[in-house]
């Protein structure tokens, strides 16, 4: 009778333990491509190469907002905080068509073009290239099984590191 | 003497005029597409369908990889300023025409005919034509003349641009 009672308890408990993980998952805003929806960097989680600019300080929170503006066009809103400064927000846009977009973003001069390739749902990959149609790094956007994780690395041409690998939690 | 005085006056005052002129005269930032630049609108040039809009200034320029931007900032009739952005390229391909930040209910394609000349065609989201654009820049480049006409009301508006200096 004890045993039917902890029994009974325990699966109570991992009923509501798997109730709250359930309403915890957010829905990916779009089942075609996951990447999109909101994000938020999770710094504990991700690794980082040396800034190619000495000066830049760690960053400490970033978030992505990833939109479809349809027509396949896809905006990126990015705002990133480094250490002791100000939030910066950078936008870019892309279709996955190979075609050259500007990659400095909309808001300021591009000095690369970046190259977007959606590999599934669950993965994009996508180039940036030089002025002079050199490509400088190669990176790769995954989202996770259960849809909560996008994880982006980086292999940098031109730089020695090239195991860049920046975790993002989506949040709602 | 009194002639030749008055025509001196005559040839100054037109040479001021020309150097007033070209003195006012803003460079066109690409050549070859001369729609780009910081444009505002002049009401009295212009001829609306609608009401129009209190205030319109655009922000055309190239973003780099032959992509365009455009920074459109108004004030609408009923006074409230908005900011609307968009982009595209002279390709044929279509391109959200709502702007960056609002989700797009028509597309645009864009074609560049020569360095004065644009034309634009929005396109319903069931591919249907909705509406032909013109742009077309003067010969000195200092105005832009941007013709509509709709394919579902009886209406052809001309709104005339001045150019301004482009912003730093």
């Amino acid at each position: 009778m004890k045993s039917i009672r902890i029994l009974g308890l325990a699966s109570s408990v991992a009923m509501l333990t798997a109730g709250s993980a359930w309403a915890a998952l957010i829905p990916p805003p779009n089942p075609n491509d996951w990447t999109q929806g909101k994000w938020e960097l999770n710094v504990a989680k991700s690794k980082f190469c040396a800034p190619a600019n000495a000066q830049e300080k760690p960053v400490q929170k970033a978030t992505r907002d990833i939109v479809d503006m349809g027509w396949g066009m896809i905006l990126v809103t990015m705002n990133t905080t480094r250490e002791g400064g100000q939030p910066n927000r950078t936008r870019y846009l892309y279709r996955y068509d190979g075609q050259k977009y500007p990659g400095g973003g909309i808001d300021s001069a591009a000095t690369e073009a970046i190259t977007w390739k959606q590999v599934g749902a669950t993965r994009v990959e996508f180039q940036h290239w030089s002025k002079d149609n050199k490509e400088t790094a190669d990176y790769v956007r995954t989202v996770s099984v259960d849809g909560q994780t996008m994880t982006q690395t980086a292999k940098y041409l031109t730089r020695s590191c090239n195991d860049e690998s920046q975790v993002f939690d989506r949040r709602p | 003497m009194t002639l030749s005085r008055t025509l001196g006056a005559v040839a100054a005052l037109a040479c001021f005029a020309t150097m007033d002129a070209h003195a006012a005269s803003v460079k066109a930032p690409n050549p070859k597409d001369l729609t780009q630049g910081m444009w505002e609108l002049n009401h009295a040039k212009s001829k609306f369908c609608g009401t129009p809009l209190k205030k319109s200034t655009r922000y055309v320029r190239d973003i780099g990889w032959d992509m365009v931007l455009v920074t459109w900032d108004m004030i609408r009739a009923d006074g409230q300023p908005e900011l609307r952005q968009y982009v595209y390229r002279y390709d044929g391909d279509k391109y959200p025409g709502g702007g960056i930040e609002i989700p797009a209910i028509e597309a645009i394609s864009w074609k560049l005919i020569d360095p004065n000349h644009v034309e634009f065609v929005h396109w319903s989201k069931d591919n249907k034509k909705t509406g032909t654009y013109t742009r077309t820049v003067s010969a000195d480049g200092q105005t832009l003349t941007q013709n509509f006409k709709s394919e579902s009301r009886p209406c052809e508006e001309s709104q005339v641009f001045d150019r301004l200096a482009n912003p730093k």
